[in-house]
């Protein structure tokens, strides 16, 4: 029975019924709704932002932030390094590119709360105006997003150190590599929308 | 081809990668440096919308692999993403 089950669990993670890999179908519906969610979001903004423009817009530090989105770039191209890395059975580079995603992911992250800050002493707050409300709900979510996914490359990171991955069981690396990947499109939406236009 | 489901070594794929980040980096810079110009405003948005569309479009091919994945995975995402612009777009118009 339970050989029979272990059975059945391998054919089922080995998309055994619909011809693809059902654990990251589960990954791109979840990135789906997360397509919503910040549609949702960022929708709104663009809706405020065009029907009532204000100049509060002009406290924003576009240098400051396209450094950061340069981290994060850098990030999800150490993350695809990594993925290339252990499909070559090289753990230790995926070790590396995990080390090297962290440190980008906690540096952003370290910029934003610097912006955050910079735009408080401003009085640019999350209840200052409709403006601030939007903004910071925006980058606010985003931000949380890379911190999960930080916590959850640190997690890879020491599993790779214990040996748990290899060319044959990467898929917990590319699951994480979906997610990163999608935070930072996020963020290039985001850089757009909130700084650029 | 590459492997739908993780079962084994695949071919290196660091060169298009490399390719991709400098392609990504090179138009983030060129962002930043429209930013500072002074040109028709339409005509500047409809550039950043443009440029950060390409730059998600290359992410989403090369890094997320979606080019050489399972085209329903592309359905999956690009589907509510065009849902968004849609949405987008008719709440900027009303």
């Amino acid at each position: 029975m339970g050989s029979q089950t272990s059975a059945l669990k391998d054919h089922f993670r080995a998309g055994g019924e619909l011809g693809i890999n059902h654990i990251k179908l589960g990954m791109w519906f979840f990135i789906a709704s997360e397509v919503m969610f910040f549609g949702g979001l960022i929708a709104t903004f663009l809706n405020f932002k065009i029907n009532s423009p204000t100049l509060e817009g002009e406290l924003l530090d576009v240098t400051l932030v396209g450094i950061n989105t340069f981290i994060l770039l850098g990030s999800s191209f150490a993350v695809v390094l990594g993925l290339d890395a252990i499909r070559q059975d090289k753990p230790r580079q995926l070790a590396f590119y995990l080390g090297i995603t962290i440190v980008l992911g906690v540096i952003f992250l370290s910029g934003q709360v610097f912006e955050f800050r910079s735009l408080a002493a401003e009085g640019l707050t999350l209840t200052s105006s409709v403006f601030g409300s939007s903004f910071f709900t925006m980058t606010s979510f985003h931000g949380l997003h890379v911190l999960i996914g930080v916590l959850w490359a640190s997690r890879n990171f020491i599993k790779t150190l214990r040996g748990g991955y290899s060319s044959s069981t990467s898929i917990g690396i590319e699951l994480f590599g979906i997610y990163w990947h999608f935070v930072d499109i996020v963020w290039i939406i985001l850089f757009t929308v909130i700084y650029l236009i | 081809m590459e492997n739908n489901i993780a079962s084994g070594k695949t071919e290196s794929h660091v060169r298009t990668y490399v390719y991709v980040f400098l392609i990504l980096a090179a138009i983030t810079a060129f962002e930043i440096y429209l930013n500072s110009l002074t040109i028709v405003q339409e005509i500047q948005n409809g550039l950043f919308l443009i440029l950060s569309l390409i730059k998600a479009a290359l992410i989403g091919a090369f890094f997320m692999h979606l080019h050489t994945d399972s085209k329903f995975f592309t359905f999956i995402f690009v589907g509510p993403a065009l849902l968004f612009i849609m949405f987008a777009f008719f709440t900027i118009a009303s």
